[in-house]
């Protein structure tokens, strides 16, 4: 029966300051500390394996010219921890960064990215705590500083290889614009002055400036060409999406995985079996980003490349029924369900929004994050221009559990939830046992003195002979529990495990992966 | 406080707000007791908020990302 089924990776890059608001040039020197006090319960000394990484390469079919990372030994160890849990801490840029695991479920999804809050709320204590000059620290899990610069939440989505690209961009793109209305987190103000109001309902959207494209810093495109599957080229492509907001509703987070994920599902399967589908194309998707996420009425019309309009619910319901006709026809399991189910749900809420925002206010990041600011500017009696209106606005996405305000309103029982507490607590330290991660993050905690590095396609271990071996991962729906749980278990040496594997033919089950 | 905590007193919260008999009197009180929490949760924002939020937010200028 159909699921979810594909896997699914997430990237959460961090905002970060000192407890003043500021921190300047030392921004980037300050999140390789934060990231080098990941207490060791969570990750060995191993290094990241840069040998496979790629992000220049074009799924129009060229490659763009651009240093590959190679740092060394130092260096590398200095920005990156491979995590038991199978994700990776590293510092991007200038901000702290956590990629969460590869998963196979909505629910695994979520959970292991609130794992990464904790991880970098660990670091965050453990900084404050170690440094000698007493300092504090912010972290926010937000996209934008309100001065016009923005830092990314990213989707990854492994597809078939068969679904050419300009398809999906063809069938992704208005999707992209018009789940603004349920994933959007919000913000105060405007960073580009695309805003028009006091309070829109996306972080990023302003930041886009192209239908199509590479970069993911500049001239950014709505739908983002990088091909670097970190897997079978020939096999899989790695969709990477970077036009979503970084949600602290596990709600929130649910409907854009998933509906994303099944609308990306029913265009390989429209694509396999040669049905039409009729999924909504804009005439300028770049300004109806923008516009989509200044309309908080949903109510203007968005114009479409046939010259007709549509508003962005029309688009927004026109997704839903396509997916669920496709699926009520292939049949669908428990999550597929449900999730189907929380989206219509919240499109109808959207359609009576302004008369009674009852129910969206404690699902949607940009509904319970302005519901908060409005309640507290009427009581307190602040003016639209009070700087602690922009102060809620960043404290909601601060991830410190004592003074985060999303933080606070969960644990009165305000926000909606999916998961139980202590399924969060387990991602911290065990890999999702259904994907190649299982077998990264297990080995990491293992044999934390053999595996001297790890990346999404490959460990290196150490096995006491004179040369390193490095074991590919090239299938992400290999290596998990099922298939090596048992070898992993009764191994009690790097040795051992190796010898395990070959005579079973490799964690991904073929000989050429040993070789 | 701890997640299990939270989790806790999450629960005892959902039980005493669950349904009760449909009288005036139980509904005022409830929609007294919903007052009461919407301004402790203001207040309890208050504790927490940032002091300075008007130096703070002029301060927090981020290099982009990505």
């Amino acid at each position: 029966m159909p699921s979810f089924g594909r896997i699914v990776g997430t990237e959460v890059e961090y905002g970060i300051s000192f407890g003043s608001g500021t921190i300047g040039d030392a921004q980037g020197e300050i999140s390789h500390e934060l990231i080098n006090r990941l207490p060791g319960l969570y990750a060995s000394g191993a290094l990241w394996d840069y040998e496979e990484e790629d992000p220049f390469l074009d799924a129009r079919g060229y490659h763009v010219e651009g240093d590959r990372e190679r740092p060394d030994r130092r260096e590398n160890r200095w920005t990156n921890r491979a995590l038991y849990n199978g994700g990776r801490l590293y510092v991007d840029g200038a901000h702290p960064e956590y990629s969460a695991p590869e998963c196979t479920s909505l629910r695994d999804v979520v959970r292991f990215e609130r794992a990464g809050d904790r991880l970098v709320e660990a670091c965050l204590l453990a900084w404050e705590a170690e440094d000698p000059g007493r300092r504090t620290l912010r972290v926010f899990r937000n996209n934008s500083d309100g001065w016009g610069n923005s830092w990314g939440y990213h989707e990854n989505y492994l597809l078939s290889r068969e679904l050419p690209f300009d398809r999906i961009i063809a069938g992704l793109t208005a999707h992209l614009v018009s789940r603004t209305v349920f994933c959007g987190s919000g913000k105060v103000g405007s960073d580009r002055g695309q805003g028009g109001g006091s309070y829109q309902l996306s972080q990023r959207a302003e930041f886009f400036e192209v239908p199509v494209g590479l970069s993911t810093t500049s001239r950014r495109g709505i739908v983002n060409t990088r091909d670097e599957p970190h897997s079978r080229k020939e096999a899989y492509r790695r969709l990477h999406v970077i036009t979503g907001d970084s949600n602290c509703s596990e709600i929130a987070t649910a409907l854009k995985i998933g509906s994303t994920l099944l609308v990306l599902r029913v265009l390989e399967e429209s694509h396999r079996t040669g049905v039409p589908l009729d999924f909504p194309l804009l005439a300028d998707p770049v300004a109806a980003f923008h516009q989509v996420s200044a309309d908080l009425s949903f109510s203007r019309p968005l114009a479409l490349a046939n010259g007709k309009t549509m508003t962005v619910l029309g688009i927004a319901e026109r997704y839903l029924e396509n997916v669920r006709l496709w699926f009520s026809r292939e049949g669908m399991d428990p999550e597929v369900m449900d999730l189907l189910e929380r989206w219509a749900g919240v499109l109808r809420r959207l359609g009576h929004y302004r008369r009674d925002p009852s129910g969206l206010d404690r699902e949607l990041d940009w509904a319970i994050k302005r519901r908060m600011i409005e309640r507290y500017r009427e009581s307190r009696r602040l003016a639209e221009n009070d700087s602690r209106l922009r102060m809620l606005d960043l404290q909601y996405h601060d991830i410190r559990s004592s003074t985060g305000l999303f933080r606070l309103l969960e644990a009165k029982g305000e926000v909606e939830r999916l998961l139980d507490p202590m399924e969060i607590e387990d991602a911290l330290v065990h890999p999702p046992s259904d994907t190649r991660a299982f077998f990264r993050g297990t080995l990491l905690r293992r044999f934390p003195a053999e595996v001297v590095a790890a990346s999404w396609s490959s460990v290196v271990v150490d096995d006491g002979t004179p040369s390193l071996k490095r074991i590919p991962l090239s299938d992400p729906f290999r290596g998990t529990q099922k298939t090596v749980g048992a070898i992993v278990d009764r191994a009690q040496s790097a040795k051992q495990l190796l010898e395990g594997l070959l005579s079973k033919g490799g964690p991904t089950g073929t000989s050429e992966d040993m070789s | 406080m701890s997640q299990k905590e939270k989790e806790t007193r999450k629960r005892d919260e959902t039980e005493e707000t669950a349904p009760e008999p449909e009288v005036p009197a139980g509904a005022q009180e409830r929609a007294k007791k919903v007052a009461e929490e919407a301004d402790d949760i203001l207040d309890k924002i208050d504790e927490v908020l940032e002091k300075n939020a008007a130096s703070f937010v002029k301060s927090f200028i981020q290099k982009g990302g990505e």
